[in-house]
């Protein structure tokens, strides 16, 4: 999770040269339903990055439909009134172009990297989607989705070592009713649980083109991109903007520990505290924080537990920022022989420590300058996952200005060794965390049973059903 | 190894982190010419597709001989270096110390003459460099990245852990350890149980048949010297060459070369490694992971090396067959039958030989009806030829993507070194493209017919004996051997 941290946010601090100040060129406009569009110009390579972010995800669905956010992203790439199902797969490769989509907590990304002549066959298929889902939408296209997602479940879940570990570490971490309490994958009752009705209700609530924006970045010319958006998007209807929750989570009153076993080869310590929501005061400082404790080798975890103790495999610490409320999370997985007790002290005392003594100055720097960086390479592809059309279009909806990155550089670069401190101080306590023990399932004897699944951790009545793996 | 789309991104939530409704005015609208409104029942015409422009390569060599391949490519102030090490790979390692390549590789970064582990990693990360390094079966590399204006550290950090590793004894035993327990680890992925078993029953004593990282035994057998000796001959210059692409130009970046890779000198060592193997086939191995939800399948044939002029047809019928979410494979057993998230296809070709791959991971309690119906899939690829529209779509869907390989240094950087451990000419991608366009359905079908070869099938699953196995009789898949889940390795 490290690695996802630091793409957010940038210092320059070296020595030398004049630090590069990135940023994204880009203009912006409405239509009148409601569809907010940012074009960005870049001739370099004839390609064009088409990214669309829908202002809604996991975090706004309720108990008893976990999941369906997710599930509904897969129904949008099965086909619309005008483009049969398997129609847009087929344009968008032909073309020589990719695309894909993403559910995340917070919202649902949709995107196409494609050479530039393709532009309006990416606008054509994307407005088919937004205006005309629901005609052509059945109950086969439900039920084959929920079966491609119960096996993406089963895949990168249930199939990976430690893959239920996540699941329970918010189950324990947040209040059944704070919808940060569930994954985005969901459980499979509740993806069998999920019906047309539910689709159609959702895609009426959400999907309007007031709670989406759509971000074009490359070889195009910009008046020429937005009349051909005007002409895709353009007989779409307005919406109403959605009433969303926006609850604030309780915080945790003590020290929860839970034990889950897995069929891994060696156990797994994950901490877990509550902590400040992207953008919020200390959230950058815990990015900080986040990599002097673990990135690189003579960052402090990584020092003790790999390099000198040699009691750990691998060690990773993270700031996950995001809309309601963010995580602060220690990973580390023991050496055969060493128990997970004998990390955790360990990294205790190095917490408590950065709680007391700031950390040098040649730690913040380098941290800053690491973040600094592979934002800058992050800028690269126009499109896909993390590319530029997503950077703009993911800082619209977070700050409201799409050209946010210079102020979210001098966020980080406002940080100082006090700072990193004071927010280990503040958010990093013993007593208000979650301590998740994932150890390896019992090993059946010489002629003894195997033992059945184990029984899934505590839950506190009223959470959503959830499956034990 | 199957690529998933469209992936729950619970982990990219920090991409995608908030806070409030942002405001809704705009600023700096573009001017909107008016435009015809939308004909919704007739799809958008393409125009014509860009130009493919392979950027030009700018080729010199060091005094030591080292070969240096430079792109000047400056959109953003970075810069990519990609050293191929041609006689480093995997294919070198000697019996008994399998693994010895990438361990070699592993360690370079782990301490210089000059140089700590902890001093190398402090140095890249205080500039926000990365250097890594790594063997693969038939080369070995050290990549890395940087902001141009720290090129210079850069280059001078590369130059020193490929030409001065010191393998010392307390970090090399670190690693060693970390090393045997990433084996231990591997036993719990689906994915590295199956390939640590295919390769073996495929390739026999062919050395591509061996694991890169080798066994817990063979990594616990390496010493330090070991690993110098590999690197003393087969880290040589003039068996190497370096790929830049980014914002330096030759006048820059040639005086930073001399001078850190001065003291690095040695021809190229003598390389016969010619190893024919024939998989034997069918036969099938079921690795059993009790309580499994999944069966992870890979279902192998002969396929041809990277040299090989059939390679360029194979491209164009794996991606019929299992390339993207527009191939038969995608539509048929996820689309319409919901067995999977996703199976892929792929001719996979080494410099000495490859093979034709089918696999990803199916409902367990489909596992016999997904394999039933890949098999199908083949004879249909052997029996019928491709349609005519079917054909334009992969061969489009190949040569048209091209450009967009092209769009960023880390993919130039990519598309080099292909160049280099292939030993392809400069022209080749162009010629790529030209080649891909102009294939026929015969020529799909006579690739099919030799490169899926059912007869010669070698199939691996990782899946839940009690489930699979009775799903198993009548197919085609040879005898079956089931395997307990902890074998050595």
């Amino acid at each position: 999770m490290h690695s996802l941290l630091a793409i957010l946010g940038a210092a320059a601090l070296t020595a030398g040269a004049a630090p590069y100040d990135p940023s994204i060129p880009f203009q912006q406009f409405q239509l009148a339903n409601g569809l907010h569009v940012i074009l960005s110009e870049d001739h370099t390579a004839p390609v064009v990055g088409v990214d669309m972010l829908y202002n809604v995800g996991s975090k706004d669905e309720r108990p008893g439909r976990t999941g369906f956010a997710h599930l509904f992203e897969h129904l949008m790439f099965e086909g619309s009134l005008h483009v049969p199902k398997g129609e847009a797969d087929r344009l968008i490769e032909a073309a020589g172009g990719t695309s894909n989509g993403a559910t995340s907590p917070d919202r649902t990304e949709y995107w196409e990297q494609v050479p530039a002549n393709a532009l309006e066959q990416m606008l054509y298929i994307q407005s088919d989607r937004m205006g005309y889902l629901l005609p052509t939408l059945d109950q086969a296209k439900l039920d084959n989705q929920r079966e491609v997602v119960r096996n993406e479940r089963r895949q990168n879940y249930e199939m990976q070592p430690y893959g239920s570990a996540w699941k329970v570490l918010l189950e324990n971490l947040w209040p059944p009713d704070f919808p940060y309490h569930w994954e985005p994958i969901g459980s499979h009752e509740d993806l069998q649980a999920a019906t047309l009705e539910d689709v159609r209700e959702f895609f009426k609530k959400w999907y309007g083109p007031v709670n989406a924006s759509l971000a074009i970045v490359g070889d195009i010319d910009p008046a020429r991109a937005r009349a051909l958006v005007e002409r895709w998007f353009g007989d779409i209807p307005p919406s109403p903007p959605p009433a969303r929750q926006a609850p604030a989570p309780a915080p945790l009153g003590a020290e929860k520990r839970v034990t889950l076993e897995d069929d891994v080869q060696l156990p797994r310590l994950y901490i877990a505290w509550q902590s400040p929501r992207e953008y919020a005061p200390d959230d950058a400082a815990l990015d900080i924080l986040g990599d002097i404790l673990a990135s690189g080798k003579s960052s402090r975890l990584v020092k003790k537990l790999v390099m000198e103790d040699r009691s750990a495999q691998s060690v990773m610490a993270g700031q996950e920022s995001q809309a309601l409320a963010g995580m602060f999370v220690v990973v580390a997985t023991p050496k055969p022989g060493v128990t997970l007790a004998a990390l955790e002290k360990v990294i205790d005392a190095e917490l408590a420590r950065l709680s007391r003594e700031p950390p040098t100055e040649v730690e913040v720097t380098r941290a800053k300058n690491r973040i600094e960086s592979q934002v800058v390479f992050s800028l690269e592809p126009v499109g896909g996952f993390g590319g530029r059309a997503n950077h703009l279009n993911s800082y619209y909806w977070e700050t409201g200005d799409p050209g946010y990155l210079g102020k979210d550089l001098a966020r980080y670069r406002a940080i100082t060794a006090a700072d990193v401190r004071a927010a280990a101080a503040r958010w990093l306590a013993a007593d208000r965390r979650v301590v998740l023990s994932v150890v390896p399932r019992a090993e059946a004897g010489p002629g003894a049973t195997r033992p059945g699944p184990t029984s899934p951790p505590p839950k506190t009545p009223g959470a959503p059903p959830t499956e034990a793996k | 190894m199957p690529t998933p789309r469209r992936l729950a991104a619970l982990a990219c939530a920090a991409l995608l982190g908030a806070c409030a409704a942002p405001a809704r005015e705009a600023s700096a609208p573009a001017a909107a010419p008016p435009a015809p409104q939308a004909d919704r029942f007739r799809v958008p015409e393409l125009g014509p597709p860009p130009a493919l422009r392979v950027p030009l390569q700018r080729k010199f060599a060091l005094a030591n001989g080292l070969q240096v391949r430079l792109v000047e490519y400056r959109r953003l102030p970075i810069v990519a270096l990609h050293l191929v090490l041609l006689e480093a790979g995997a294919v070198r390692d000697r019996p008994g110390l399998e693994g010895e390549a990438s361990f070699t590789a592993a360690m370079v970064t782990e301490g210089t003459k000059k140089r700590s582990a902890t001093e190398l990693s402090d140095e890249l990360g205080y500039v926000g460099a990365s250097l890594s390094a790594g063997a693969g079966m038939d080369a070995a590399y050290v990549s890395g990245h940087c902001l141009s204006r720290h090129l210079a550290t850069l280059v001078d950090l590369l130059a020193d852990v490929t030409t001065s590793p010191a393998f010392p004894p307390s970090d090399f035993s670190r690693v060693q350890d970390q090393r045997k327990v990433a084996l231990l680890q591997q036993r719990d992925q689906p994915g590295s149980v199956a390939s640590k078993a295919f390769g073996p029953l495929y390739w026999g004593p062919h050395p591509y048949g061996h694991w890169i990282m080798g066994t817990v035994a063979s990594v616990s057998a390496a010493t330090p010297g070991d690993l110098a000796r590999f690197h003393a001959e087969h880290w040589r210059p003039g068996a190497s060459e370096l790929v830049v692409v980014g914002d330096v130009d030759e006048a820059t970046l040639r005086p930073m070369l001399e001078k850190a890779f001065a003291g690095w000198t040695g021809k190229e060592p003598p390389r016969p490694l010619a190893a024919e193997s024939e998989a034997a086939g069918p036969r099938a191995v079921l690795v059993e992971k009790a309580g499994a939800p999944q069966t992870f399948l890979i279902l192998g044939m002969p396929g041809m090396a990277r040299s090989d002029p059939d390679y360029v047809p194979a491209q164009v019928l794996f991606e019929v067959l299992g390339g993207g979410s527009a191939s038969r494979l995608f539509r048929d057993l996820r689309e319409e039958k919901g067995y999977t998230y996703g199976l892929t296809a792929r001719a996979s070709a080494q410099k000495l030989g490859g093979v034709s791959y089918l696999g990803g991971s199916v409902r367990a309690d489909a596992t016999g009806q997904a394999v039933r119906d890949l098999l199908a899939e083949v004879e249909a690829l052997r029996d019928t030829p491709v349609p005519e529209a079917e054909l334009r779509d992969a061969r489009d869907s190949i040569a048209l993507a091209l450009p967009g390989e092209f769009a960023t240094a880390a993919g130039i950087a990519g598309k080099l070194a292909e160049q280099v451990v292939y030993g392809l000419p400069d022209d080749w991608w162009s010629s790529y493209a030209t080649a891909v366009r102009s294939l026929t359905s015969a020529d799909l079908q006579r690739i099919a017919r030799r490169y899926l070869d059912p007869a010669r099938l070698v199939t691996v699953m990782v899946g839940d004996k009690a489930v699979v196995a009775p799903q198993l009789s009548g197919l085609p898949i040879g005898p079956l051997e089931v395997r307990a889940a902890r074998g050595e390795r």
